[in-house]
């Protein structure tokens, strides 16, 4: 087992986070490798156990999944002045980018070359996001799937009728409520407890 | 003109039922634009700085709030996309005991699809928003197959969009 490293102070966090936020572009799996290698295979600050726990916390909290695993990391090694830090080292530089992006943009906008160009970016920007969605969709129908043909049908019903709903005008706070509600009676019901076998 | 407190509570709670990225968009798109606060161009122009800045997706809504209301938009929705995930702090030592309950997988599940079901269709409002044409359907048809085969950077596929923009629309 490898010997683990002095612990970071919240200073170290806050530099170590800032071009880990910087180089995320677009988010994604390359910026959760990054931070691994650094806390992990570079530091061994944590285990490699100790992270997937971490990682897999992360997953069920809402919002950016990298804020959760900088703030809840950051908390586990520096206390909770490294959890602010890693948040503020990991957001803060995007954040100033992103309000000069937004500033910058309103004074070019009316240039009819601007106007166009970020048209072109608005239609690519739908793309990934699309790409986004049926990313995470097919996992979910998959697993669906695999608790039974119910679990599926359940799962394309709640989808279509989202869109249909969202359609007429329903809220989608209401939506997303009742389809949680849904799928949660759903998984009670029909797949078998775990806990049943000998 | 907007009201910040409820500007910031409707981002909060888009936030708290989303996963990241632009989970959020259907819900505070439906919020912003049935009170007149935002449009689908300040939209579209958000999505677009979401994509280009350094940094997660999710920071969109930070480039919506400065099209809103300059420096103090920009401020409150960083704070509403920053305050959910730290949630995680106080539910690291609760979740073993219901995360993995069937019925708790179902009610993520539920809301994971319901956005599947919802983003597209705002997508496909804010775009039809700028006179939708084949050319633009294919520049997100490029972006789609470009993004999804992961062989391509993305700053590489904004750019050449940019491109296809300009020469399309100029």
């Amino acid at each position: 087992m490898p010997e683990s490293q002095q612990p970071p102070t919240a200073l170290e966090l806050l530099k170590l986070w800032g071009p880990i936020g910087a180089q995320s572009f677009g988010g994604g799996q390359a910026v959760f490798l990054l931070a691994f290698r650094r806390f992990v295979e570079e530091n061994r600050w944590l285990t490699a156990e100790e992270w997937a726990e971490a990682f897999g916390l992360c997953q069920l909290v809402p919002g950016m999944n990298l804020v959760a695993l900088a703030s809840l990391t950051g908390r586990r090694l520096a206390g909770l002045p490294g959890a602010a830090l890693a948040v503020v080292g990991l957001l803060a530089p995007s954040i100033v980018i992103t309000i000069v992006l937004a500033a910058a943009l309103t004074r070019v906008q009316h240039l009819p070359g601007v106007a166009a160009g970020l048209h072109g970016v608005i239609l690519a920007a739908t793309g990934g996001s699309l790409v986004v969605t049926l990313n995470l969709a097919r996992p979910l129908f998959i697993s669906s799937h695999r608790e039974g043909s119910r679990m599926l049908a359940a799962a394309i019903v709640v989808t279509v009728l989202a869109a249909l709903l969202l359609a007429v005008r329903v809220p989608v706070v209401a939506i997303m409520l009742g389809a949680g509600t849904f799928l949660a009676i759903c998984a009670w019901k029909l797949t078998p407890p775990a806990e049943a076998e000998p | 003109m907007i009201d910040p407190l409820a500007y910031f509570l409707l981002l909060l709670k888009a936030t708290v039922l989303s996963f990241g990225g632009t989970a959020n968009l259907p819900s505070i798109h439906q919020d912003l634009t049935t009170r007149g606060w935002a449009n689908d161009q300040q939209f579209g122009s958000a999505l677009a700085i979401g994509q280009l800045a350094p940094g997660p997706v999710g920071l969109w809504v930070v480039a919506l709030g400065y099209a809103i209301a300059g420096l103090p938009g920009a401020g409150l929705s960083a704070g509403a996309i920053v305050l959910p995930p730290l949630l995680v702090l106080p539910l690291a030592g609760l979740h073993r005991r219901h995360a993995g309950t069937p019925a708790m997988r179902g009610f993520i599940r539920g809301i994971a699809l319901a956005t599947i079901g919802t983003l597209p269709v705002i997508l496909a409002k804010i775009i039809s928003g700028y006179g939708f044409d084949l050319g633009g359907a294919g520049i997100v048809a490029g972006s789609v197959v470009l993004v999804a085969s992961r062989r391509v950077p993305l700053p590489v596929v904004l750019l050449l969009s940019a491109l296809a923009g300009v020469l399309l629309y100029r």
